[in-house]
């Protein structure tokens, strides 16, 4: 249950994000992830200082995976918002690579969870839970990018399957952001 | 508004280094922020080249001439603030952090979304140093969660202050 619900709150904090920034623009949405940022990491430093929250601690206990850092999620989310604002080519690719990283990301985990075929290259991951992802993400972007969003969350979805030791958070941002000048 | 990036801005950011230094000893995760660090002096030039973007003061006497995209000041405050979070020495990096990034939009050396992407290419990279570490073996995961690691603490810490009441 706690998966579901904080890949739930995923997609919907995501293509909150990504609509946002299509209506506020480049400058605009940079200016409000970074408040949320700032925010966040206040928010992070007074929860390790052991302040208590009702809404707050609620959020935590209910979606919270087993970490070191409370909220750490939320925050690499934002973080990977700020990387495909800033370094994708236009604000309407880098509100695509949001949507197919929060529907895509969240789709791959809440049908791969059930999945049975796992990939050769990853062991982690199902073939179920990629080809959700491309699905959903495809389903998302394809809106704001035409056919190109196809070709997008194709790759999109091959990185989130690769066995990177680095944060899937920033890794799809950054790829997405690299396309932007490909595609 | 005239560009100053001379004297004043100078002489602060030598302030803020100098305090910064004694608030990275009570700080941990010194290693990660150091790789974070090279991280960033290799890919901001970098960056900054490929976007190509103006900085705000551009025409001003004394404006940089590199690129403005991301801002590199913001970049190197804002790892430290990322790698000093649980740690008494977040609240001196993060303060100063916001003073670099203000100051930068302040003295017209970037706009405010240039210090927003400098902030989240530093905390950004932080976190890849540290999983970077941990993938080499060089630092241990804490797989501990963040309240019984704060349950553990606090308790030391009544002992130890129980300890020097008994002993005077």
């Amino acid at each position: 249950m706690g998966e579901t619900l904080r890949k739930l709150f995923h997609i919907t904090f995501g293509a909150i994000i990504a609509i946002s920034i299509y209506f506020l623009g480049r400058d605009g949405g940079l200016a409000a992830l970074l408040a949320m940022l700032l925010a966040g990491m206040v928010l992070i430093q007074w929860k390790l200082s052991g302040f208590e929250e009702k809404v707050i601690d609620f959020f935590l206990s209910r979606m919270e995976r087993r970490v070191t850092i409370p909220g750490i999620g939320a925050l690499m989310f934002l973080l990977g918002a700020i990387l495909a604002l800033s370094f994708s080519k236009t604000e309407v690719f880098a509100a695509s690579v949001l949507l197919v990283f929060a529907l895509g990301d969240g789709a791959s985990t809440l049908v791969g969870l059930k999945g049975n075929h796992r990939i050769f290259y990853n062991k982690k991951k199902t073939w179920e839970g990629t080809i959700a992802f491309f699905f959903a993400a495809s389903a998302a972007s394809v809106f704001f990018l035409g056919p190109a969003a196809l070709l997008l969350s194709l790759i999109l979805a091959f990185v989130e399957s690769l066995p990177i030791p680095i944060d899937d958070n920033f890794t799809i941002p950054i790829a997405g952001a690299i396309l932007s000048y490909i595609l | 508004m005239e560009f100053a990036t001379g004297a004043s801005s100078a002489e602060m950011y030598f302030v803020l280094a100098c305090f910064g230094f004694v608030a990275l000893l009570f700080s941990q995760n010194r290693k990660a922020m150091f790789i974070a660090v090279i991280l960033a002096t290799v890919s901001i030039p970098v960056l900054k080249n490929t976007l190509n973007e103006d900085r705000p003061c551009i025409g001003w006497a004394s404006c940089p001439d590199d690129a403005g995209m991301p801002s590199g000041h913001s970049t190197l405050a804002f790892i430290f603030a990322a790698g000093s979070l649980g740690s008494p020495a977040f609240w001196f990096f993060f303060p100063a952090s916001i003073l670099v990034g203000f100051s930068r939009t302040y003295w017209g050396a970037h706009s405010l979304s240039q210090v927003a992407a400098g902030a989240g290419l530093g905390i950004a990279l932080f976190f890849i140093s540290q999983e970077l570490l941990i993938f080499l073996g060089e630092v241990k995961r804490q797989r501990t969660h963040w309240k019984v690691k704060r349950f553990v603490k606090m308790k030391r810490l009544a002992a130890r202050r129980k300890q020097v009441k008994k002993h005077g």
